[in-house]
């Protein structure tokens, strides 16, 4: 058709302006490189998953032992003679499971244990060191009927800054020389 | 995509999106813009090209749409631009005038007109990269073709 080939021709004749070429080529420098790729997208999901997984998981413990798993590491105590001693504690310096404790009434320094008085150390712990045995009730049973055996206690320092290991191995607390009265 | 394989599309396909963009808006001021903002999607898209024709449609559907989005915006609608911008320069006189009798079309008509008759798509194909029915794209060819037919009767 004339018309056709006329609007062609006519069309043919309309090119991008010199200028305009140079602009377009010179965008690919003035171009950014992305700072996100697609490494650094997945790497972001993995961190926000591993976050995600800390904090449920960390609930999860506090709401089960009333305490982040963070702060339940198990540290354990050597005692003087390089022996491992059978103990853990939280980052509290509380046996896992036990709370121990110094306890000064009166004039007399008493071993606490979950609150109950396990042993007066007065005299023993007047020299920054006390060690002994003493008999845990397990549940609600009769030191009669209760066959739990007997926890080895050793205690360093003083009143403002002790440590108290405890020790629930029999054959080792018969090594140790008791000093309860 | 490299620096090479930008420059080639470039060369090959700019004139086609600044007369499109001529086309649609009649400016050449403006036909700047949505040219470079067409590139610069070229440039920031990740796009998966799987042969010419599809960098070519792709090239077109982007520019239509960044012409359609300058007619929307507030502030093509309340001002007028200043800017002073070449209009294309013709060898003959007679191609000076058709210019003029097609940018006298109306806008929706123009770019068919161009697509059909510089591009060669077919209407089904025009209809697909516009979006529109079949019948609206030779609906628009028939009316853009009696319009030119008037505008060459009058001058002679």
């Amino acid at each position: 058709m004339k018309s056709e080939k006329r609007i062609k021709e006519m069309f043919e004749e309309i090119h991008a302006p010199d200028e305009l070429r140079e602009k377009v080529i010179s965008l690919e420098k003035k171009k950014k490189p992305s700072k996100w790729n697609k490494g650094m997208h997945r790497a972001a999901g993995i961190a926000v998953m591993l976050a995600a997984v800390f904090t449920l998981s960390n609930g999860i413990c506090y709401a089960a032992t009333g305490k982040t798993w963070v702060r339940q590491s198990v540290i354990r105590f050597t005692d003087e003679n390089g022996e491992e001693l059978d103990i853990t504690v939280n980052m509290n310096g509380e046996e896992a499971g036990r709370e121990a404790e110094l306890v000064e009434e009166d004039g007399k320094v008493y071993l606490m244990i979950d609150g109950e008085q396990a042993a007066d150390i007065t005299e023993d712990f007047a020299d920054g060191k006390a060690v002994g045995t003493i008999h845990l009730n397990i549940g609600d049973k009769t030191p009669e009927e209760d066959t739990g055996g007997k926890t080895f206690y050793t205690i360093t320092g003083d009143m403002d800054d002790y440590d108290i290991a405890l020790e629930g191995d029999d054959e080792a607390a018969s090594q140790v020389q008791s000093t309860e009265e | 995509m490299d620096s090479k394989e930008y420059e080639g599309i470039i060369a090959k396909y700019i004139d086609t999106v600044y007369r499109i963009a001529l086309s649609s808006t009649k400016s050449p001021a403006d036909a700047d813009d949505i040219v470079q903002q067409t590139f610069l999607k070229l440039l920031t898209k990740d796009v998966d090209f799987q042969n010419e024709e599809h960098i070519r449609r792709w090239l077109i559907r982007v520019c239509i749409n960044e012409c359609n989005r300058m007619f929307s915006s507030f502030w093509h609608k309340k001002v007028d631009s200043l800017e002073m911008t070449e209009e294309p320069v013709f060898q003959t006189e007679k191609n000076t005038e058709l210019y003029e009798a097609v940018m006298g079309l109306p806008g929706k008509c123009r770019i068919v007109v161009y697509l059909f008759y510089y591009e060669g798509y077919s209407s089904k194909e025009i209809a697909k990269l516009l979006h529109i029915r079949d019948a609206t794209v030779r609906t628009r060819l028939t009316r853009a073709r009696k319009l030119l037919r008037e505008a060459w009767a009058s001058e002679e």
